[in-house]
């Protein structure tokens, strides 16, 4: 095309579009707040009234040659390149813009029906599946080259299958959906289980430990010279207490029964029927008893005569127990509890055991126990500590810590703030040791010996000395983010790393004499199962304490799941008075983006940008960290429901899903993730709230899945249960149209939301 | 037919659909019992009005452009006069939708305008529909001595992205809506660039 070299005046649009992104980029220079698309109009409308009123008359009447003009274009089409080069990725972010690509990309998935949620299947684990499907009465379920299972229908088009590999055969990527008329292929987020050992529990006279793999039901037994054997035991062992030179008993999180089993000759002696979700389990230090941490529905403690395999007592609790251990003589029971955050005793008082009135609170939960049978007291780690049992509302608050608590006082001895400076920080309040104390143990010479998951770490602590660093990131062996710890006598002692699925010997002179890995080593895996390495590095990524002292398990604790805790992270105060959120749980929120309570985050990768500013980044330096921490917190699928173990009640979760549809909490909590991924006001659905919150924040919806796991409930945790959401907090009638239910309904409705 | 004609039928018949379209969303809303859905109905369908006003309003002229491109001649007055009442529609929808949101939804909660980019695109968008709404009037350009109205009016290009946005951010759309606009949209920006071919006389 022949372009006239004919002198013309200049085109009013382009001078504008030139002069407005001139008038921007000065704006900017005065104050970054300006970087924003209202600025940009604002200047553009300013230009418009120059050029109405001024240059236009006069640009208009002046011809200019080509030349000029062209050298005009190029100036603006430079400032349009080098506004978008400076600008552009804050303008994105401020703009919401990035969370529009990942929430659509999520939408898009929910919205194509026939549709599953949760996004996640993990390999060898019992888990829920929701399935959408409006037009169908009936819908099958079939991974690729496997059996057809019948889902149950529970009313308006939602499915659901409790599918248990054991029983329905191998998981893959690729489900079928039968409906009646036609079968649909869906695509899941497969990820392949691999072994994670974690707390260990030894006998250093006789050096030997023990631990066990819940991802990959394995029981595992290490010897002090180093040789360590797995075995396969029952579904999702969770704790193993040694009873005696060939037994161990070992409780189970997906099995109604604890086992007492003969690690001599692998064999299984007796289950004892106690219920499912045993958390913990602990050993009497005289007689043949163990009692059993029980979580789910009915949280109790179940206490078990191992000769004569009775169930002697099962003390039913209020709060869900955790943690357990003996006191010194086996009188006293010690349990944690994360809600509340809390340490609770029970005294034997004529063979029976009765709640002891006064709670230890903590204010931030329990995460580990020393558990040495016998002794007077014990040390519990956690990441703050408020013998008020508020949740401690610094700004970010993490303290990592531990506690010397002494059974029979009933009370803190001592307080040992375990991060610490080191000769590699950059920033006078940077901290780089002792980070995210997550394994202790009591050797036989009252020893503490503490693995530190944040820092990668083995400490030694006598009495008052200054701690003995054992191992550290050089000499640990590859154990990275280290949990479990087990002395094995003579200075022998064994550490697990559950990100590696690895576990070391090391001898008295802390070198490791063997080291054995249940899954692929790294090289292996990378050729193997790039996903999988991915998500190995992201766990240990996650468990990595930042230069701030904080990492993302410091909140997110017990791999991933809520503190349950109120945290301060943005400031906010009403009347003086920190607004704080409570920490979700990470588990099964794989796409169901964006992310935290106010849709800030568009994706978990995102995240590091806080982690790299806010917390001053990482002393270790690695690649794509975001990503690989994303890998793994999309591999954790939700929480099982104990309903799941104990049995459904279809006919009552049919009622409540009803309920559910007449108040019309499906239009925010949609099928089947429970949640549209919508973003709302606080005004639209709690005023009263609203008010506190100055509109300076928007909601998430979030998903129901595994409700009933991670309380308490609403932005900040005001709602302590299901029930209150509705009964206290919703006043308004706009968080659910509850006030046209019955008694009947809403109870039908609560225990609805109780069994997702 | 003349410029004056066409504008008077424009106005007539995109004020009975404004009129209609009223009276069926509060006709409607009026039925929910519950207030929140009662107060989301009124909201979200004042609003998709506007944007669908809007919408027709921008695809008028590429179709015009369009059109001659193939060779037919468009009524040029009806479509402009079209393209104009169903701007103006699209700016007192908005109006409207606004003030549903602000009276039915806020609670005096100003700050979202500010803090929120869901609130901030749909009160730019507001801002500058009104913007143009008082310059699509003779009587008011040359009130403000407005010379160079169409280089403001290329501010729909601004106000589609922005209602974009805003629609993209709203909790309940659901994905392939927003992702027509946003085809729609590129196509419509895309067909502006079609080069005018002059209709031959017969």
């Amino acid at each position: 095309m022949l372009i006239k070299s004919e002198s013309k005046p200049l085109n009013l649009s382009v001078v504008s579009i030139g002069l407005t992104l001139i008038c921007w980029n000065l704006s900017i220079m005065v104050s970054k707040v300006f970087v924003s698309l209202w600025m940009l109009i604002l200047c553009f409308l300013f230009v418009w009234l120059i050029v109405n009123f001024w240059l236009g008359p006069v640009l208009s009447k002046k011809p200019i040659s080509l030349k000029l003009r062209l050298i005009i274009w190029f100036g603006i089409l430079v400032i349009i390149f080098g506004s978008i080069h400076n600008h552009g990725n804050r303008i994105i972010k401020e703009e919401g813009f990035e969370i529009i690509k990942f929430r659509a990309q999520d939408r898009q998935r929910l919205e194509n029906l026939p549709s599953i949620a949760p996004a996640t299947i993990v390999s060898g684990r019992r888990q829920t599946f929701y399935i959408y499907s409006p037009e169908s009465n009936q819908v099958s379920w079939q991974f690729e080259g496997g059996e057809i299972l019948p889902t149950q229908h529970l009313g308006m088009g939602l499915h659901r299958i409790d599918y248990d590999p054991r029983l329905d055969g191998a998981a893959n990527r690729k489900v079928l959906l039968h409906l009646p008329d036609q079968i649909v292929e869906r695509e899941l987020h497969f990820v392949f289980a691999k072994a994670h050992p974690r707390w260990l529990v030894s006998d250093p006279d006789k050096g030997i430990a023990f631990g066990v793999s819940k991802e990959t039901d394995q029981l595992i037994i290490i010897d002090r010279n180093g040789d360590i054997r797995v075995v396969s035991v029952g579904d999702g062992p969770s704790d193993v207490v040694i009873l005696d030179d060939t037994t161990v008993a070992i409780s189970y999180l997906y099995e109604s029964d604890i086992w007492l089993y003969d690690y001599k000759n692998d064999k299984l002696l007796k289950e004892i029927s106690v219920g499912g979700f045993q958390k913990h389990i602990a050993k009497h230090p005289n007689r043949p008893e163990v009692a059993v941490a029980i979580e789910g529905i009915e949280p109790k403690i179940a206490v078990i005569n191992t000769v004569s395999h009775e169930v002697t007592q099962r003390i039913n609790l209020d709060e869900s127990p955790e943690w357990i251990v003996y006191g010194p003589k086996g009188d006293s029971l010690v349990f944690s509890s994360r809600t509340p955050r809390a340490l609770y005793r029970l005294d034997r008082i004529e063979e029976e055991f009765q709640l002891y009135q006064k709670p230890l609170f903590f204010g931030r939960p329990v995460l580990t126990i020393s558990r040495k049978p016998g002794s007077p007291y014990f040390y519990v780690a956690t990441t703050g500590y408020n013998p008020s049992g508020d949740a401690p509302l610094g700004n970010h608050f993490v303290q990592d810590q531990l506690l010397k608590v002494s059974i029979e006082k009933w009370e803190v001895l001592e307080q040992m703030i375990t991060t610490r400076k080191t000769q590699q920080q950059k920033d006078p309040i940077e901290v780089g040791s002792g980070g995210s104390p997550m394994g202790i143990s009591m050797s036989g010479s009252n020893e503490l010996l503490v693995t530190f998951a944040g820092t990668d770490e083995v400490w030694a602590i006598q009495g008052a000395k200054p701690p003995r660093q054992l191992l550290d990131r050089k000499t640990i062996g590859g154990l990275w983010a280290p949990h479990g710890i087990a002395d094995l006598g003579n200075g022998y002692f064994a550490v697990t790393s559950p990100s590696q699925g690895a576990i070391g010997v090391f001898d008295k002179n802390r070198n490791q004499i063997s080291i054995k890995y249940l899954a692929l080593d790294d090289k292996s895996l990378e050729k193997a199962d790039y996903l999988a390495l991915q998500i190995r590095r992201g766990e240990r990524n996650f468990f990595e304490t930042t230069r701030a002292g904080l990492s993302c398990q410091s909140c997110h604790t017990d791999g991933g799941e809520s503190d349950r805790s109120a945290h301060d992270i943005t400031s906010t105060r009403y009347k003086g008075e920190i607004i704080p959120y409570t920490t979700l749980s990470l588990k099964g929120i794989a796409r169901t983006a964006p992310y935290l309570r106010d849709a800030s985050f568009s994706s978990v990768a995102d995240l590091m940008r806080v982690a790299n500013s806010r917390y001053k980044g990482y002393v270790r330096k690695v690649n794509n960290r975001g990503q690989d921490i994303q890998h793994w917190v999309e591999s954790l699928p939700p929480q099982l429901n104990p309903y799941v173990i104990k049995g459904r009640n279809l006919e009552r979760e049919r009622a409540g899903l009803k309920a559910y549809v007449l108040a019309q909490c499906d239009s925010c909590h949609s099928f089947p993730a429970f949640t549209n991924l919508g973003q709302h006001i606080p005004s639209r659905l709690f005023p009263e709230y609203a008010k506190r919150r100055n509109g300076e924040e928007i909601f998430d919806t979030p998903s129901l899945i595994a409700l009933s796991s991670s309380p308490p409930f609403l932005q900040d945790g005001r709602a302590e249960t299901i029930h209150s959401i509705f009964d206290e907090h919703n006043a308004d009638n706009r968080h659910g149209d509850t006030k046209i239910l019955s008694k009947k309904q809403l109870l039908d409705l609560e225990f609805f939301l109780e069994s997702l | 037919m003349t410029r004056v004609l066409a504008l008077k039928i424009a106005f007539r018949v995109c004020f009975t659909l404004f009129i209609l379209a009223i009276i069926y969303i509060i006709s409607f809303g009026s039925v929910e019992e519950w207030s929140v859905t009662r107060n989301s109905w009124l909201v979200r369908s004042v609003g998709y009005a506007a944007l669908i006003s809007f919408a027709l309003s921008f695809s008028i002229t590429p179709l015009n452009k369009l059109t001659s491109f193939f060779g037919r001649k468009a009524p040029q007055a009806i479509l402009l006069a079209f393209r104009r009442a169903f701007g103006i529609g699209a700016a007192c929808f908005a109006i409207i939708h606004a003030g549903f949101v602000i009276y039915l939804q806020l609670e005096s909660n100003w700050s979202v305008f500010i803090h929120l980019p869901f609130f901030r695109a749909g009160l730019i968008s507001l801002f500058l529909l009104l913007v143009l709404l008082i310059t699509s009037f003779p009587a008011m350009l040359k009130l403000f001595r407005v010379k160079y109205w169409r280089n403001l009016h290329q501010l729909v290009f601004v106000i589609g992205i922005m209602i974009i946005q805003h629609v993209w951010l709203s909790a309940f759309v659901p994905a392939w809506v927003v992702l027509a606009m946003l085809i729609s949209y590129s196509i419509l920006v895309l067909l502006r660039f079609i080069p005018k071919v002059p209709v031959k006389k017969k």
